[in-house]
């Protein structure tokens, strides 16, 4: 966005996903909802990323080209630099609760709405610093 | 002589009838593995194609959302209009598949039991809240009457709220005027709850009271039907009842309203 300066206060998220016009769309009203946006295609590039700009939140959609969201997740959160900022899974599936393959902090169920989508990211930052 | 030639051709056609009989054994058991495995496929195919679906629905149901939310600028009547068509044949879209999905998980034996111990009168409290904005616009006098020693249930919640949700939006979807009451009680021969919807709206005659529970079947399922839905509805809650080795029972005549029972055991097992 062209008003972000250096030490913008709005918090980054990390928005993963393959499919374009979703990725895009969730960027789009993250932006409008005050948010700074960076994208990943993929589990690899997430992870990449992760490190290298430590985002606020991310959210992960789960079935990715080279590494999907699982693993990304997984190995998110066996890094030290990584294991605090939140993963909102995106899923097409309702996960039933025995999906204990990796740690996660919220997942919503796609179809999800934009502004359902900010809401959760809007909740789960807020129990990680009650400030925001 | 001649009766040791009469046995032995007993013995010999007992023979060709035992090897025929073990033939058409072999060839049923294969057929019957071969019929597994194309149910499989087809359910895998279902599974496989919702979810397909879905992707794009997504972008399809946040896009016009977000035109309806005047991201990009202010609209005009007329194209208000037109998203909202957009929208909500779209959440119409979403509610079949949504359903098919169900209907081929229970198929393929892949809907898991959840089973939790739970109080009936928080869930009807959720049911309620759940429709509230239909049960307001509806203008029907809705209400609740839970018995008091109703015990605690073993159960899959979300799947008895499920099918509550799906009555008590069917009996306010065919009822125009009067009311529509919630009962529960406790019957302790049984170890059963008895939880009824009853309505005061267009009723099902006999005869149409096996169709209903169906795929894709309402009483009217003609192309110009005056009710809308997918006509999935009461036969995925047919099939989520029986996995709570529970069921659900219809008193109804055209005209005199109708009262669905969920009657569901105290304790479901763990199969």
């Amino acid at each position: 966005m062209s008003h972000s300066s250096r030490n913008d206060s709005r918090p980054l998220v990390l928005i993963v996903d393959d499919y374009e016009d979703a990725r895009e769309m969730y960027a789009e009203y993250l932006e409008l909802s005050g948010f700074r946006v960076v994208e990943a295609r993929n589990g690899l590039e997430a992870v990449e990323k992760a490190l290298a700009l430590r985002p606020a939140v991310i959210l992960m959609d789960l079935s990715l080209p080279v590494m999907d969201g699982w693993e990304a997740t997984r190995r998110l959160k066996g890094d030290a630099r990584t294991r605090s900022i939140p993963v909102v899974l995106l899923t097409g599936h309702a996960l039933d609760g025995s999906s204990s393959e990796a740690q996660y902090d919220a997942y919503v169920t796609k179809p999800c709405l934009p502004d359902d989508l900010v809401r959760e990211v809007q909740r789960v930052l807020s129990t990680v610093s009650p400030a925001a | 002589v001649r009766l040791e030639a009469a046995s032995s051709e007993l013995a010999a056609q007992v023979n060709a009838a035992t090897e025929e009989l073990a033939t058409q054994n072999e060839l049923l058991r294969r057929q019957a593995i071969q019929l597994e495995q194309a149910s499989a496929a087809k359910s895998q195919f279902l599974a496989n194609m919702s979810h397909e679906l879905r992707t794009p629905l997504n972008a399809i149901l946040g896009y016009t959302n977000m035109l309806l939310q005047g991201v990009n600028g202010e609209l005009a009547s007329l194209q208000r209009r037109s998203l909202s068509r957009i929208d909500s044949n779209g959440r119409h879209l979403l509610e079949i598949i949504n359903e098919i999905l169900d209907i081929t998980r229970i198929e393929a034996g892949r809907m898991p039991l959840h089973l939790s111990e739970f109080r009936l009168p928080e869930l009807v409290q959720e049911v309620m809240a759940e429709l509230d904005p239909i049960i307001t616009r509806s203008k029907l006098a809705v209400s609740t009457a839970l018995d008091v020693n109703l015990p605690p249930v073993t159960s899959d919640r979300q799947k008895v709220k499920q099918i509550l949700v799906n009555l008590l939006s069917n009996a306010l979807k065919f009822t125009h005027e009067g009311s529509v009451r919630v009962l529960a009680s406790y019957e302790v021969a049984a170890a059963t709850l008895n939880i009824s919807v009853t309505d005061t709206g267009i009723g099902i005659d006999p005869i149409h009271q096996e169709k209903i529970w169906e795929d894709f079947q309402q009483v009217d399922s003609s192309p110009t039907r005056a009710y809308g839905g997918t006509g999935l509805g009461l036969s995925i809650c047919r099939r989520l009842a029986a996995m709570l080795d529970g069921r659900i029972s219809l008193k109804s005549a055209s005209g005199q309203g109708s009262t669905f029972t969920l009657h569901l055991p105290r304790r479901t097992r763990r199969t």
